[in-house]
């Protein structure tokens, strides 16, 4: 819209411009032409009015000037009256009956000149004759004249005056003319006949001159009189006044065509810093275009380069990526991947990544990877195993992020670390330290052995006891059989005594399976009063149970918790017996944490422990016994926190110690 | 700000303009004045009544041809039969040899035809001075004289290549009377006889004409000839009354209406009797003379004129010695001597 009014304003203003340019000029050349006209009108009137002047006063006449100036002037009327230089084509209004007046004027002339050539004409004729006749007569003899006196004196004084009159422009003769010719008349018959014509003939002509000279000059008056100067002079006026309102016209329109290019040339300023404005924008933004492709550059080169960087790393890192769509297809995996795994990544690319699986986890993966896409969890880790090309199993931890594209597939985009060097450490120290908690045991039930001989010798006695008594019935006759039953029964109930104490010896020292179960805790802690009680009953320390019946299931290697808490058991028992208390007790106390954990408290009023002592009693190889190992605590406490509980204790005020441990309660089982 | 130079504009712009205005210099531009361009010429008294004809006049080359090949066509006759150049044939001295000439239906006119040449040099024409321009006495004769029938004649020249292309080229009108009027005008303008024996004479060849020829030339001045025959063209710039000391008309007798002159144009009766002065241009051989061409001979002709514009009977030795200078009057036309009968 506002481009198209400066266009309309400009092609305004162009039209302006032109518009009074062409009205700036006044026609000088037809005003110059007119006034050329007017000049030569005037003049021919001039020379009209000089040339019969002349003509009268001359004695050879010559008309071909009055004609051709009469014809001239004519002309000039006529192309004032009609023609490009006319009164009417440039608009001169009002001097038709000037016009009229000049042609009548010069017709008038024309007609008065007619009239005047021939009556001067017939002067200069008789004048000649009446020069040319006295000069022959006066050559001719005069003898035969009378009076030749005044013959002869007539003959040359009358044509000096009659030539002086016709100069004189006198229009009455003087007397003395008519004189002579009365005189000649008076000669005239008594002339010779050769000389009487002749006479008669000067007469004549005298008179001619006579009546002809007032006449010509009169016709030569009112030729003068008939004048066209004032005509003309109005003419003039008359193309001056046009003239001068053409030229003020002209000024005013000059005076506006500067005011309008000065417009004009505003126009066109203002119309090239506008397109100058336009440039630098385009500039500008070129530049900062420029700008922006370099920089662009830089950062794709710096993205390629990086790109390569992380290819490279992609590739070469010593983890295995891998990308998996949700149906389970490898759509890619680095160099390292799948050089790990001992294939090409030819050979996986488009593969589905369950052939990789070991067969032992593949439905627990298959479902967790379920999961994941199922519940768009966007991080998940998990471990299993896979299986190379040449059959190796090799342990991998696995980290998952769940990406969705914009066009809303989702990929797994998975991390993998191959762990089984970790795992076969984590195996290889588990075994050892079952192998350090078994020996300990071991090492535990030879410090029992007295005791445990001692158990196992109750039952054997009292075997011994009824089954002597069954056979001195048998000797000794015929007794009931019910007595002997009893005994029987006596000695199969000691015999199952006895047999359960070697069976729990032999659960006790045997190897562990490493093998997980769920477990009772307060189970457990029930077997252990088993191993303890000959020592307890033996040294005179009562044992409690504090058990909670309500305990959640744990798992864990149960073998293994029994050692720790016959360890803290048999602890808190050497040190009530090193204290020499005589109230002795032991309190085994089971409970859930605030975490829901299963809490274990062995609790003694045994001498306590010495605060120097608290912070080494876990390392292996410190003892307070003189004859233990130092190696208790510190295998309870490695086995504890392979169950991923903690191990700790309280001194009770100075009289005795509480040991506490925990171990989580198992996940997804019921308590109830 | 823009409303600003918006309000100042209207105002800026008159400033301009009367600025421009006062410093315009239209004043100093030319003024009309009618002032004669160069002042009367002082006359030289004696100069000779008698012109030479200038040998050469500046013309449309183009209606010179045109107005000659006109001037030689008959078909703008009704007969089909007479042109211009029938009653004046430039080599009979541009008139005929008859003593009145006759019309395209056969019929006589009344008075002698006159010649045309050196007809461009003077603004008389006909023995009545009835028209003063050659255009509209060109047409006058063609109407009157060959009886043209203007559409017929236009359409049979329009159908000539020749008249088609020259008559557009010339007139925008095309072949209409106007046209060939003019045409036929311009022609006749250059039908001038220049460089004749007295032309040489005038212009400063004092031996061009005879010890005899000069006597008759003096004769001529002397016995007041010279008063109406004078100018370029020796007459022919004037009217006069034939037979100013003694009636001629009654001597003669037998009058008729063309004898009245001037008067049957004007109906003026002091126009009775009076005449064109006729041109003395060519004069030996334009015979027979007088508009009733009652004189065969130029000495007859001479005797004439001065028994009744003189009043003088002159000797047969000074007739013959003005006959002879009248003959050196003959010219030249396009430069070839005029065919002397």
């Amino acid at each position: 819209m506002a481009r198209l009014i400066y266009i309309l304003v400009g092609v305004m203003l162009v039209l302006l411009n032109t518009y009074l340019f062409s009205h700036t000029q006044v026609n000088y050349t037809v005003y110059e032409e007119a006034n050329d006209h007017l000049r030569f009108l005037s003049h021919s009137e001039e020379m009209l009015r000089h040339d019969v002047v002349r003509i009268r006063y001359s004695l050879l006449p010559n008309y071909d000037p009055i004609v051709n100036n009469l014809y001239k002037m004519q002309l000039l009327v006529a192309e004032i009256e009609q023609g490009p230089i006319s009164t009417h084509a440039l608009g001169i209004s009002g001097f038709s009956p000037t016009l009229e007046r000049l042609k009548q004027a010069i017709s008038t002339k024309s007609d008065i000149s007619g009239d005047f050539k021939e009556s001067n004409s017939i002067l200069k004729n008789s004048i000649a004759y009446f020069l040319v006749t006295s000069s022959e007569l006066i050559a001719q003899t005069s003898q035969a004249v009378p009076n030749n006196a005044a013959y002869t004196i007539g003959l040359s004084e009358l044509p000096k005056m009659l030539l002086s009159y016709s100069l004189s422009g006198e229009k009455t003769p003087p007397a003395l003319i008519q004189n002579w010719i009365n005189r000649f008349e008076a000669i005239q018959l008594k002339l010779p006949k050769i000389l009487r014509d002749d006479v008669a003939g000067l007469i004549k002509h005298a008179q001619v001159i006579k009546e002809y000279q007032g006449r010509t000059d009169n016709l030569l008056l009112s030729l003068l009189n008939v004048s066209v100067e004032k005509d003309i002079q109005l003419l003039v006026q008359g193309y001056q006044q046009r003239f001068d309102a053409e030229k003020n016209r002209a000024r005013i329109y000059r005076s506006l065509l500067y005011a309008s290019s000065l417009l004009l040339l505003a126009y066109l300023a203002i119309i090239i810093l506008r397109l100058r404005g336009m440039a630098s924008k385009l500039t500008q933004s070129n530049t900062a275009l420029h700008t922006e492709i370099l920089e662009r550059e830089q950062v794709e080169q710096a993205l390629r380069a990086s790109e390569k960087r992380i290819q490279t790393l992609y590739d070469s890192t010593p983890d295995m990526y891998f990308t998996i769509s949700e149906e389970g297809v490898v759509l890619s995996v680095n160099q390292f991947g799948a050089s790990a795994l001992g294939y090409e990544q030819d050979e996986l690319i488009n593969h589905s990544v369950w052939e990789i699986v070991h067969p032992d986890d593949l439905l627990t993966v298959k479902q967790q990877i379920y999961h994941i896409f199922k519940q768009g969890k966007e991080y998940e880790e998990i471990e299993f195993r896979k299986l190379c090309k040449d059959g190796a199993v090799c342990w991998v931890h696995e980290r998952i992020s769940l990406i969705t594209r914009k066009s809303g597939v989702r990929e797994l985009r998975i991390a993998c670390r191959d762990v089984t060097d970790r795992k076969r450490v984590e195996e290889e120290s588990r075994e050892r330290q079952a192998q350090l908690a078994h020996l300990a045991r071991v090492n535990t039930m030879g410090e029992m052995a007295s005791g445990l001989a001692h158990e196992l010798n109750q039952p054997l006695t009292a075997i011994s006891t009824y089954a002597s008594a069954c056979l001195r019935m048998l000797q000794s006759g015929p007794k009931t059989p019910e007595k002997l039953a009893y005994g029987l029964e006596q000695t199969a109930i000691q015999a199952r005594r006895a047999g359960e104490i070697i069976r729990r010896l032999r659960e006790f020292i045997r190897k562990d399976t490493y093998q997980r179960t769920i477990i009772d805790v307060n189970a457990l802690v029930t077997e252990v009063i088993g191993f303890t009680d000959p020592e307890t009953r033996g040294k005179g320390i009562r044992l409690e149970l504090d058990l909670n019946n309500h305990l959640p299931p744990v798992q864990g290697t149960g073998i293994q918790i029994e050692q720790v808490i016959l360890n803290l058991v048999r602890n808190g028992i050497d040190s009530i017996h090193l204290s020499g208390n005589e109230e002795g007790t032991v309190v085994v106390g089971t409970s859930i944490d605030s975490q829901g954990s299963v809490l274990v408290s062995v609790k003694d009023n045994g001498q306590g422990l010495e605060k120097k002592h608290a912070k080494q009693i876990f390392e292996p190889f410190h003892t307070t016994k003189s004859d233990g190992m130092g190696m208790g605590l510190s295998i309870s406490r490695s086995i504890i926190e392979a169950h991923e509980g903690r191990l700790w204790f309280d001194t009770n005020d100075g009289v005795g110690t509480t040991f506490y441990f925990t171990i989580p309660a198992e996940q997804g089982v019921n308590v109830a | 700000m823009r409303n600003w130079m918006s309000i100042l504009i209207v105002p800026v712009i008159l400033l301009i303009a009367l600025i421009a205005w006062w410093y315009d210099d239209s004043l100093n531009s030319p003024q009309m004045d009618a002032q004669p361009v160069v002042a009367a010429p002082a006359y030289v008294g004696n100069a000779e009544p008698i012109q030479p004809i200038p040998l050469h006049i500046e013309l449309d080359a183009e209606k010179v041809l045109l107005g000659k090949k006109l001037f030689h066509e008959v078909r703008l006759s009704a007969s089909g039969k007479t042109s211009c150049a029938s009653c004046h044939d430039l080599e009979k001295g541009g008139d005929d040899d008859i003593v009145l000439s006759i019309n395209d239906d056969g019929s006589l006119r009344q008075r002698n035809s006159l010649t045309v040449l050196n007809a461009g040099l003077k603004h008389i024409y006909h023995w009545d001075g009835r028209f003063t321009s050659l255009k509209v006495q060109a047409l006058s004769v063609l109407e009157f004289s060959m009886n043209t029938d203007w559409p017929a004649v236009s359409m049979q020249l329009e159908k000539e290549a020749l008249y088609h292309d020259a008559f557009t080229a010339i007139y925008e009108s095309g072949v209409t009377p106007e046209a060939v009027a003019d045409a036929l005008a311009v022609y006749e303008m250059s039908l001038i006889t220049p460089n004749g024996r007295f032309d040489r004479y005038l212009r400063g060849d004092k031996t061009a004409i005879t010890q005899e020829e000069k006597r008759g030339y003096q004769l001529f001045k002397r016995y007041g000839c010279v008063a109406c025959h004078q100018g370029v063209n020796v007459g022919g710039n004037m009217i006069a009354r034939f037979g100013v000391m003694k009636d001629y008309f009654k001597d003669r007798g037998n009058e008729t209406t063309a004898d009245l002159g001037r008067y049957n144009v004007t109906q003026i009766e002091s126009d009775r009797y009076r005449f064109k002065v006729p041109s003395l241009r060519n004069v030996a051989l334009t015979a027979p003379y007088f508009h009733d061409a009652s004189v065969d001979s130029l000495e007859e002709a001479i005797k004439t004129m001065a028994k009744y514009q003189l009043g003088k009977t002159i000797s047969n030795q000074e007739v013959d010695e003005i006959a002879k200078f009248l003959r050196t009057l003959t010219g030249e036309l396009n430069g070839q001597a005029l065919w002397q009968g």
